[in-house]
């Protein structure tokens, strides 16, 4: 885990958990606004419906609100959390698979970028359009059926029309592009 | 999908991604339960997957989103008692929330649902009990509809046979009638006899053509005036000579020892 860049984000929504934790309606609004764009842009984009979209991110901060105390931010990452459980909730929603719908356990991602602050968020963002837009169309559309369609490498070679290993290289090397380029 | 014991890197990614089919997914989530070193390097996969929800249009959800979110949990708050909920601090913060208007919903609502409750339960408990009498009432009628049936299939019966019973001795005022079904060994009786000091009962008794007396019930003096019917069953197939009340005392006895008041011949 890559504890120094998170660091400071960490300390910050611990402190921010530590305080919902003593049911601190402020704190909770804080993380509501400082995630909620993310995750609702995220579950939008893999469900294009604006009404469920909230609904899943309503219950998301209302388990953060439940359970605060089983999170620990030094172990892991919120938005993180955040992101993978509300992605694969959404996906659950539009495909009624069970083994799409894994839920995370607290801390089981761990995220190696600051979040914290809207600039850093939107810095990211343009970042990470960047690396997207600048992938083969192969690469993108492969990572992009996995993780906004909920398809399988198999599903997503039968799709194309493009062999199985094809495909699982294409991952790999968008994957790779993300890390090199955001490290 | 393993390399050696643990899982590839590559399928860790897509895994990660979610993009391994089912089967492969479960035997990666069940390596990883209970595999310290995979569970970290997924970590770190899950985290470059994550990335990806930042390559999408940023949206902020609308504000009733978020007041949807404050009033579910205004609504819990007050449905948690005063003492449970938290510091003083924590309730100022609820006070000063957008939402903390429902408490006036919901703290009324739950109250009513108490006392709704309340009255409910008494209902239930009041309903239980006459429930509980009717059958009472009930099972005393049918009993009773049963007795009667039985006198009436007895006294209709043509096999039942009548016996008059006369006073003995000093006791010429008394008086009594025996129908007796040997068939069923069914005796009903109805006499009319003085009252009794209160350690002595009088008893009827059958007797048979062969054999010693059998009881058929003790009983006490009916009201002045009153006739009293009573049943009583004995061995079936018993042919009766006579019939006969005696004075005994509380309690009766196997065997007629005290005076006869009444005796009557079949």
């Amino acid at each position: 885990m890559k504890t120094e860049p998170n660091a400071a984000l960490a300390t910050s929504d611990w402190s921010l958990l530590e305080r919902v934790v003593r049911k601190d309606e402020s704190a909770l609004s804080e993380l509501y606004d400082r995630y909620s764009g993310l995750v609702f842009s995220e579950v939008k984009r893999i469900l294009r419906d604006d009404g469920t979209a909230e609904e899943i991110l309503q219950d998301l901060f209302y388990q953060i609100w439940q359970t605060a105390s089983r999170f620990d931010p030094r172990r892991g990452s919120l938005p993180g959390w955040l992101v993978v459980v509300a992605r694969n909730r959404a996906i659950s929603r539009i495909r009624r698979k069970s083994g799409k719908g894994e839920e995370l356990p607290e801390n089981a991602v761990d995220l190696s970028v600051d979040l914290e602050s809207s600039s850093t968020q939107n810095l990211l963002v343009e970042k990470v359009r960047r690396v997207l837009s600048g992938l083969p169309d192969g690469q993108r559309l492969a990572v992009e059926f996995a993780y906004f369609e909920g398809l399988s490498h198999s599903e997503i070679a039968l799709k194309t029309g493009e062999p199985l290993g094809t495909i699982k290289t294409r991952i790999r090397s968008a994957m790779e592009t993300l890390k090199k380029v955001l490290s | 999908m393993s390399n050696g014991q643990h899982i590839r890197e590559e399928d860790l990614e897509l895994y990660a991604l979610g993009a391994l089919p089912d089967q492969q997914a479960v035997e990666a989530r069940s390596h990883v339960s209970i595999c310290t070193l995979c569970a970290t390097k997924l970590a770190e996969s899950r985290g470059h997957a994550a990335l990806l929800a930042l390559g999408v249009d940023q949206e902020k959800p609308s504000l009733a989103a978020k007041e949807k979110l404050f009033a579910r949990i205004a609504g819990e708050r007050a449905a948690i008692p005063a003492s449970v909920t938290g510091s003083p601090s924590t309730k100022r913060a609820t006070k000063k929330s957008a939402a903390s208007w429902w408490n006036w919903v919901f703290v009324p609502a739950t109250a009513a649902l108490t006392i709704l409750s309340f009255t409910l339960w008494r209902q239930n408990v009041q309903l239980f009990a006459e429930l509980q009498n009717a059958q009472s009432v009930a099972a005393a009628f049918e009993k009773e509809r049963l007795h009667v049936q039985k006198l009436i299939k007895v006294l209709s019966s043509p096999q039942t046979i009548t016996v008059k019973l006369a006073g003995t001795y000093d006791a010429a005022r008394n008086r009594g009638i025996v129908r007796y079904d040997s068939a069923s060994g069914t005796v009903v009786y109805s006499v009319d006899l003085p009252p009794l000091p209160a350690d002595k009962v009088y008893q009827m008794w059958l007797v048979p053509v062969n054999g010693d007396p059998i009881s058929a019930g003790i009983f006490l003096p009916p009201g002045p005036g009153q006739s009293h019917m009573l049943t009583a069953e004995i061995s079936a197939s018993v042919e009766a000579r006579a019939f006969a009340v005696t004075i005994e005392p509380a309690g009766g006895v196997p065997q007629p020892t005290g005076p006869k008041v009444l005796l009557g011949a079949s």
